[in-house]
């Protein structure tokens, strides 16, 4: 009985090793810690970007070349400021805000996370949008631990 | 002789999960067809005014089932599209009150084995709630659609 019962346990796990290796695998960078490089973004938005991840404590570490890097980050973003219209008829100064990142694994070239913020009478213009997507992303890192 | 069936029996059920985790691994063959499967490895080329990036975000936030690379040869399909905005005018702002713009987006999906156009959509937002990011987003939410429906 156990001669037969040990080579079927063998066989099963030998057929159940990829499935369970597959479901189990980490992302691995996307964690507190990683490296990143943040590549330059439309109208410097990648300075309000790195300021942001100061600013909200983001558990990464910024690095000046992409080949040091875990993880690299693209970005875009866009500001209307306020017209003449939106001035007198809405009474306000503040300007419209859009952003969008995304954080991809430099080794499988796999984009890990990404984020968008938009903001209506932005009240500090660009840092608002680059401090919403830091938020986010602390938060994602976070929740991977 | 009960342990002994029952033993058989796991083995072949972790036999056939074991070769479907490997099936999952395998570069898309030429017969997919119109259908983009989960987990797809899908690029996104250059969108101007870097739309793209919105795409992604959007598609990680509408937990669309694919596997976003951003080397085109590593792709089984790529997305590629094009966008616009427009800013509210001053009559738009005075008349209506309104201070979103207006966005239109038109976006496709490419098998890149076969060279086939799989997926395609338009969205048009006369008054966007959160500018390039809510076009994006219907994007994504229809593209989700497709896939979970297996068409």
């Amino acid at each position: 009985m156990n001669q037969r019962i040990v080579p079927l346990l063998l066989a099963a796990l030998v057929c159940a090793g990829p499935a369970f290796a597959s479901q189990t695998a980490p992302p691995a960078p996307f964690r507190p810690g990683a490296k990143v490089f943040v590549h330059p973004m439309t109208d410097g938005f990648d300075s309000f970007f790195k300021a942001a991840l100061t600013k909200k404590r983001v558990p990464v570490v910024l690095v000046a070349s992409r080949e040091e890097a875990d993880l690299e980050i693209n970005g875009t973003a866009e500001s209307q400021k306020a017209g003449a219209a939106k001035k007198i008829f809405i009474g306000s100064w503040h300007s419209d805000e859009q952003a969008s990142i995304s954080v991809t694994s430099v080794s499988s070239g796999e984009v890990v996370y990404a984020y968008s913020a938009n903001k209506k009478n932005s009240a500090h213009g660009k840092q608002t949008t680059a401090e919403a997507c830091a938020k986010h992303l602390k938060e994602a890192i976070e929740k991977k631990k | 002789m009960k342990a002994g069936s029952l033993l058989l029996c796991c083995a072949v059920i972790c036999a056939s999960v074991g070769a479907n985790a490997q099936r999952d691994d395998r570069p898309l063959s030429q017969d997919a067809g119109g259908r983009i499967p989960k987990g797809a490895k899908v690029y996104i080329g250059p969108v101007e005014g870097g739309y793209d990036i919105y795409l992604a975000a959007a598609m990680h936030k509408k937990e669309v089932p694919i596997v976003l690379v951003t080397d085109r040869a590593k792709a089984d399909f790529e997305l590629s599209g094009v966008s616009e905005s427009e800013k509210a005018g001053w009559a738009k702002i005075v008349f209506w009150g309104n201070t979103s713009s207006s966005e239109q987006a038109s976006v496709k999906i490419v098998n890149l084995k076969t060279d086939t156009v799989v997926w395609g959509y338009n969205v048009n937002k006369g008054s966007s709630a959160r500018g390039k990011q809510s076009s994006a987003e219907a994007c994504a939410k229809h593209l989700k659609e497709k896939i979970d429906k297996g068409l």
